[in-house]
């Protein structure tokens, strides 16, 4: 099930058959997507599907056991000197020094920043951490720990941006301010790889994305086409009086029964579910059935994960 | 995972220096924030030297034991404040994924290492001169007779201790078993570098073994910078002029700079940036 990649151009992010193995376990079992510039893309996955994997050989951490990376049209591992000025990375948790305070972090990275387009006091403010200048690392919340993060990770205001699950432990609020803070930085032009557990996020964020299980990318594409080629389902509160076995098939299609929820799942096709939809009412009015919590709707991104990370 | 493969960041020399310097003024401040840090790195090896201050009658190896023992002790002191002290920042630093941070960033690794050992080094310096204006007030001391050497087998200890406090830091699993990894190349240094006592008593094989270790090259370079005698010969020490003094500690300057090698080598060899996969 795989949805080709967008309109190429010179790509700002190119994997290509990416391996990664740590002794004799794989991470990464060939990968390869492009992002091109001004483009968001999201990598989502289980734990151990091999995102931060990805990420961290995208970022230069790590030389790829095997096919190639490139970013900005540089091996980000052998040619950091090119990439490194140019990307900014926020990592999954920590790299804190906790014995400064924020504002000291803030003058000490953007003091070793080649580029200083903005002041310490100006990158606080855009995280809202403006208050918090004067208060040890060690001292701030979860939440405002990955908002320093993300300030250090644009402070220089990078062509490419990594960001490796931003919003982990932020409350709603802070959450929203850094989607639209992503949003900004994207229509500004940056390119921004991000990997997250939250679906919402990718839905509100990504221009396209991939969903990774095992080492693999399972599916990639724009959130629509991803939930689309994944088809509609219509589902009802299994009625007592009728038996499984004697639900009919819709357009050939069995339904599935699970925990007195009977679910149909059905092809991409409008056309097809209308017609499934009349054959199940007209089936229900024969039988003298009223169907409670009957729904017809179209599989969310969290469906499609879901199947995906459970190897369906 | 090697110290340096791939082409580093910052291989602008101006931008290296600069960075270097940032990096040291970022931990001198975080030296003096945390406690434990200022004792191991800043009070004890202070509070060694002043061990020397109970020493005032006799003689060792031909001169007062009170300055036989803070020259020695001065050499020691670069053994805590930049091997200790920096063999736990590296390993505690790991553990929170500050270098991974740091090395994620312009900051190349060269910048990153010399930054923490200038830091240091420029620590170890000043309490050397604490360490020498205390044998003058109080040991009937004098200036060091070769200050320029005695000045370079300071920087150079230090400088020969960041790659080795690198290495160990890599098999050092946490902040806190740092203290006890270093605990043994203490005790071997401490006993093996002439640094409090002489090690005449001892079969000439173990003597040869325990002057070729890291800690013993720079004891005698300090010594002979400091008094103006050959410590590279057995009691009694004889006089050194200025450049006589170079020629004799000449051997024991190329040897730290041997271990700053074989130290960079094992570096390379064991450092771990990250806890995951290093």
């Amino acid at each position: 099930m795989t949805i080709p990649d967008g309109a190429r151009g010179a790509p700002a992010i190119e994997v290509r058959d990416l391996r990664q193995s740590y002794g004799d376990f794989e991470a990464v079992r060939g990968v390869s997507f492009q992002v091109q510039p001004g483009e968001l893309f999201a990598l989502l996955g289980t734990n151990g599907a091999g995102k931060t994997t990805t990420i961290e050989v995208l970022e230069g951490f790590s030389a790829p056991t095997g096919g190639s990376v490139k970013v900005l049209g540089h091996d980000p591992f052998t040619e950091r000197a090119r990439v490194r000025a140019r990307t900014g990375l926020m990592l999954q948790e920590g790299g804190f020094f906790g014995d400064l305070t924020v504002a000291e972090t803030v003058r000490f990275w953007r003091d070793v920043s080649p580029r200083k387009p903005c002041s310490a006091t100006e990158i606080l403010e855009r995280v809202e951490l403006a208050d918090k200048a004067g208060v040890r690392v060690r001292q701030l919340s979860g939440g405002q720990k990955r908002r320093l993060d993300l300030a250090l990770a644009t402070l220089a205001r990078p062509q490419v941006l990594f960001l490796d699950e931003p919003t982990t432990g932020m409350d709603p609020e802070a959450r929203r301010n850094t989607w639209t803070l992503i949003q900004d930085l994207v229509a500004a032009g940056t390119t921004v790889l991000l990997t997250t557990h939250y679906l919402e996020e990718a839905e509100q964020l990504a221009g396209r994305l991939a969903i990774m299980h095992a080492g693999r990318i399972e599916l990639t594409g724009t959130v629509a086409e991803v939930v689309a080629a994944h088809g509609h389902s219509i589902r009802f509160q299994h009625p007592a009086q009728v038996a499984a076995r004697h639900l009919p098939a819709l357009n050939g299609v069995r339904p599935r029964v699970e925990r007195g929820t009977v679910e149909y799942r059905l092809s991409p096709d409008p056309a097809d579910t209308q017609h499934a939809l009349a054959r199940l009412l007209a089936w229900a009015s024969e039988h003298r059935l009223v169907l409670t919590r009957l729904e017809v709707r179209s599989a969310s991104l969290e469906d499609v994960f879901l199947e995906v990370a459970h190897g369906a | 995972m090697a110290l340096s493969r791939p082409q580093s960041p910052s291989l602008d020399p101006s931008l290296l220096l600069g960075n270097t310097w940032r990096v040291a003024r970022l931990d001198l401040t975080l030296l003096l924030r945390n406690r434990m840090a200022f004792f191991t790195a800043i009070a004890f090896p202070l509070l060694l030297g002043s061990v020397a201050l109970l020493l005032r009658s006799g003689y060792v190896s031909g001169v007062s034991t009170g300055l036989y023992t803070l020259t020695g002790m001065l050499a020691l002191a670069g053994f805590f404040v930049t091997f200790m002290h920096l063999t736990t920042v590296f390993t505690v630093r790991r553990e929170e994924l500050v270098l991974k941070r740091m090395r994620g960033s312009v900051l190349s690794e060269t910048a990153i290492f010399a930054g923490s050992g200038l830091a240091t080094t420029l620590v170890y310096v000043v309490q050397a001169a604490v360490l020498i204006t205390l044998s003058i007030t109080t040991l009937g001391g004098h200036l060091p007779r070769n200050l320029p050497l005695l000045f370079l087998g300071v920087v150079l200890g230090s400088v020969m201790f960041v790659p080795l406090a690198a290495a160990l830091s890599g098999v050092t699993k946490s902040g806190e078993s740092a203290q006890i990894t270093v605990l043994p190349a203490m005790l071997v240094l401490a006993a093996t570098s002439q640094a409090s006592f002489p090690l005449t008593g001892m079969p000439e094989l173990l003597q040869r073994i325990a002057a070729s270790l890291p800690l013993s090259p720079v004891v005698d370079v300090i010594r002979i910078g400091y008094f103006g005698l050959d410590f590279t010969t057995a009691a009694p020490h004889p006089e050194l002029g200025f450049t006589q003094s170079w020629a004799a500690a000449a051997p024991r300057l190329l040897l730290i700079c041997a271990w700053i090698v074989v130290g960079t080598l094992i570096a390379r060899k064991y450092f771990r940036w990250e806890p995951r996969h290093g």
